[in-house]
């Protein structure tokens, strides 16, 4: 990953305090388990960014080496990678999904 | 790929840990983990997945497997879970 692409992906998770990196987008997921995050973030009543890796190769790629994790869905809560779909529906039903949703609102 | 050798992949990985993986779609590439092993224990889900997702990078990477749901627990959390039916 080139540092332009790390720098662009950086910028994205610390300007939004939930940030989904999915493919499709909120109104028109892609993939199921793009959707599947979408409605558990919804479920939580999370305000949230969402990132459409298929518009963007670069972001594509470098967002599986950036957060160490080779698939797409990744939520970012606060910076950090909370996981993929699903580490987010074991949080929703575990109430830890909202806890941190909560926290960042 | 076939659900035996991704349960190879990740018990080598993995010392000591039980693993029996599912294709409920029955399409050979979207595959289902329960993986049983003391050294998650301390670990936060996150990094538990990353464990095991690490013994099928290579997999990943190529596209043999498109996805593999997790499930990831301690032996004793998979006792709790368990009992709880």
């Amino acid at each position: 990953m080139t540092e332009e692409v790390k720098n662009r992906i950086d910028n994205m998770v610390k300007s939004n305090r939930i940030c989904l990196f999915m493919k499709g987008n909120k109104s028109f997921p892609m993939c199921g388990f793009s959707a599947r995050a979408v409605e558990l973030l919804k479920g939580c009543g999370a305000e949230f960014e969402t990132i459409n890796v298929l518009e963007d190769e670069e972001i594509r790629q470098g967002i599986k080496e950036y957060g160490n994790w080779p698939t797409i869905p990744q939520l970012y809560i606060d910076g950090e990678l909370v996981g993929g779909s699903d580490i987010m529906m074991e949080m929703f039903n575990s109430g830890a999904l909202q806890e941190l949703v909560d926290k960042a609102d | 790929m076939d659900p035996k050798e991704v349960e190879t992949l990740i018990t080598n990985a993995l010392e000591g840990a039980h693993t029996v993986v599912l294709d409920p779609n029955n399409d050979r590439t979207h595959l289902e983990a329960q993986v049983v092993w003391d050294g998650f224990e301390g670990m936060r889900l996150v990094q538990r997945h990353r464990a095991v997702y690490q013994a099928v990078q290579n997999e990943l990477d190529s596209g043999r497997l498109h996805a593999l749901q997790l499930t990831c627990l301690t032996t004793q959390e998979a006792k709790e879970r368990a009992s709880a039916g």
